[in-house]
């Protein structure tokens, strides 16, 4: 496994530029809650003028549990959510359909990210 | 043209470059000269970059050197660049929907620290700090009482040559460490295998296991300095280890924590949003903070 770890500020900036250029593909705003027990609460809102903020609230559609291993992994196409490493966390919460919505838009040919958001939903 | 929009469009291009397709004459071309370079080190990604190739022959020949220098580190860098391409696409104003301004102002520290990155692939870093990039080991060279320096020698590898490291003791008692005359740093900024070579390169000093010939020269004028500095520096340094070790079992423990409220055996997937919720509230919970 690769030990070079994005950290879990760069992945909330890349989360936030893929959701800042594709805002015109939302039809309803949506909110998620991170909490990345090795990174501190992370709230995202789709309908905000700064989409993403560093602050817990539980008003969100959708909560999300996990770590910075798996956020890094993630990005990196080493999180299978079918065959989840020891140490990968992501447990979530919530609307279904906020975290559908996310996954189509983030979906795609060339982002493995949305594939494996996709792949949660199961 | 500023260094973050030349750094994204260099990216952007290797992206593109290793998207397109590259007949096998041409593959074979790029693996051949990677094999007969006698000094792959030497060329570094600028020297590609000026060599003026086509876009695919350029991307396979990075990808070629690094591979067989970085294997791992690569193949992690070229997925994440496939996967961040469309990201960066958008962020450049590459597609019509994207607003450049508002996009580059949302990523250029991200797209510069990921080129930056991708242009200083080193292994060996676990990510708790700056790498000392491929080292095998440190040599103690020689070290002075009055100017509070001690100099070693970081033995290379993988090709990597080996390089000049100094320590300097400041005046609150810390070091700061510099490799090569390049810029002093404090040594609590570098990642722990950094830190464990230079211990145990000052920790083998200390105890009096270094062969080094200049070593034993300077012990025999210098017992006493030795003592003084080294130990001093090798403590100091000990007690840096222990501190990062600490802070990433703390870590583990932390993880450990969430796991064992319910999700021992539930680590990815669907859960109730209230448990996660409560468990939120546990773990960031501020005093006199509503959540």
């Amino acid at each position: 496994m690769n030990d070079k770890l994005v950290t879990v500020e760069d992945f909330f900036l890349l989360l936030g530029s893929l959701l800042e250029s594709r805002r015109a593909a939302f039809r309803r705003r949506l909110t998620l809650a991170f909490a990345v027990v090795d990174g501190g609460p992370w709230f995202v809102d789709t309908g905000a003028p700064r989409i993403i903020v560093q602050e817990w609230r539980r008003d969100a559609q959708v909560s999300v549990l996990c770590n910075r291993r798996t956020l890094s992994d993630l990005v990196g196409g080493h999180f299978d959510p079918n065959a989840p490493a020891a140490e990968h966390l992501f447990v979530w919460g919530g609307d279904k359909e906020t975290f559908s919505t996310l996954a189509q838009v983030l979906g795609g040919a060339m982002t493995a990210f949305g594939a494996h958001l996709s792949a949660l939903k199961r | 043209m500023d260094a973050v929009k030349r750094n994204a469009q260099y990216l952007l291009r290797l992206v593109d470059g290793l998207a397109q397709p590259i007949s096998a004459p041409e593959a074979q071309a790029v693996e051949r000269t990677v094999r007969s370079l006698k000094h792959p080190e030497l060329l570094d990604l600028g020297a590609i970059e000026g060599l003026g190739l086509a876009p695919k022959l350029e991307a396979a020949l990075v990808f070629q050197l690094l591979s067989r220098r970085y294997p791992d580190q690569v193949k992690a860098a070229v997925y994440s660049a496939h996967t961040l391409s469309g990201v960066f696409l958008a962020v450049l104003g590459a597609k019509p929907e994207a607003d450049p301004k508002r996009a580059v102002g949302q990523a250029p520290e991200f797209v510069t620290r990921f080129v930056d990155q991708l242009h200083a692939l080193r292994p060996e870093s676990d990510g708790t700090g700056t790498s000392l990039g491929a080292v095998r080991g440190a040599k103690l060279v020689s070290h002075d009482l009055a100017q509070g320096v001690v100099r070693l020698k970081l033995e290379g590898s993988g090709g990597e040559p080996d390089r000049d490291l100094s320590l300097h003791r400041r005046d609150d008692g810390a070091f700061d460490y510099q490799v090569a005359g390049g810029k002093r740093q404090r040594v609590e900024t570098l990642d722990l295998p950094g830190l464990r070579v230079l211990h145990q390169a000052l920790h083998a000093a200390t105890a009096g296991g270094a062969q080094d010939p200049m070593l034993a020269l300077l012990r025999r004028k210098t017992e006493a300095d030795r003592a003084a500095v080294l130990k001093e520096a090798a403590e100091h340094l000990g007690d840096l280890v222990t501190q990062k070790a600490e802070r990433r079992t703390k870590e583990l423990e932390q993880l450990r924590g969430a796991l064992e409220v319910g999700f021992a055996d539930f680590r990815v997937g669907f859960f109730d949003k209230d448990r996660i919720d409560a468990l939120a509230k546990e773990l960031f919970a501020a005093p006199g903070k509503k959540d």
